[in-house]
């Protein structure tokens, strides 16, 4: 009676044994591929975002001075900050597992770029502060050409 | 007579169980040293980069970190400076490759980190460089510095 009982339990554990055997490895790849996914996934959001912002700030800027788009895109959370360096790109600051790492996209020749930071940095040396529009989610974002003050045209990127 | 009897079966039960459970430990131990459990030599070796400067091909070999990088971030860069190192207590170190002066957009280039040294770089075990490039655009005023991070998990092959 007792050797049945001793089997069964001795069943039992070999059961739960394997069964772990199985689960933990596979939860453990699991995890690891769906964080190096999840890298690639945000890499193609903040593309998208990136190309769209200078891509419509580019048609606005040929649209002609007063044309405006309000473009609603979805931000990824790994986005800390972004910032217009000298009137030409247009820079995410991201943290990931790989560490802290920059996207840079830059606007076509001629076309100058800045937000609606009034600080001195923005205004003389075209480096201006876009912080508005990083926080994670949807996000309303306004381009609009306007004219630049010195009969040119610039494009204004700020949040509506 | 019979509680003997019965003492001496529980006893039996219980030693054999104990041996039982001894060769179970033991043979997991053994395998446990041999790397049965080291469940991520079943992940695949990666390259991990932003999609503007796509990392193409990949390598750990001898005492050397190899990549190839395309450039796509749509413009004419200069790489300033290379550095590679990773989290182990004892950090990879290598002798970095010298800067890029003209890296024009769409075109390759091999990046090859040479002598390196700690960081559990050790041929057939799987180890991670993480690998930061800085780099400005000479058409922006100023050549203004931005720096990009990656990151290599691969096995270190044999020269």
């Amino acid at each position: 009676m007792m050797t049945i009982k001793a089997q069964s339990a001795m069943e039992y554990l070999m059961i739960v044994a394997l069964t772990l055997g199985i689960i933990v490895p596979t939860t453990y790849l699991f995890f690891r591929y769906s964080s190096e996914s999840s890298i690639e996934i945000i890499d193609a959001q903040i593309n998208q975002v990136g190309r769209s912002i200078i891509d419509t700030a580019e048609s606005v800027y040929f649209s002609g001075e007063g044309s405006r788009i309000v473009l609603e895109l979805s931000m990824p959370k790994n986005v800390v900050d972004i910032n217009i360096v000298a009137n030409r790109e247009l820079v995410f600051d991201i943290t990931s597992q790989i560490g802290e790492t920059e996207a840079v996209f830059f606007s076509s020749a001629g076309i100058s770029i800045t937000s609606d930071d009034t600080s001195s940095d923005c205004v003389d040396n075209g480096n201006c502060v876009l912080s508005a529009i990083a926080g994670p989610g949807l996000e309303k974002i306004k381009i609009e050409s306007v004219d630049d003050g010195s009969g040119g045209t610039e494009v204004i990127i700020s949040k509506p | 007579m019979k509680k003997e009897v019965k003492s001496q079966a529980a006893l039996e039960f219980l030693t054999t169980y104990g041996w039982a459970f001894l060769v179970i430990l033991i043979t997991i131990g053994a395998l446990y040293y041999f790397g049965v459990f080291e469940f991520s030599k079943f992940l695949p070796q990666k390259c991990i980069f932003s999609s503007q400067f796509e990392c193409i091909d990949f390598s750990f070999v001898g005492d050397e970190v190899r990549l190839r990088l395309i450039n796509n971030i749509g413009e004419e860069i200069k790489i300033n400076s290379f550095d590679v190192t990773n989290d182990a207590a004892d950090p990879l170190s290598c002798t970095v490759p010298s800067p890029v002066l003209s890296w024009q957009s769409g075109d390759e280039i091999e990046v090859s980190f040479t002598g390196c040294t700690g960081g559990a770089f050790l041929v057939g075990e799987r180890t991670d460089a993480k690998i930061s490039i800085k780099y400005c655009a000479p058409a922006t005023t100023g050549c203004p510095e931005h720096t990009i991070n990656g990151k290599i998990i691969a096995v270190v092959n044999p020269v």
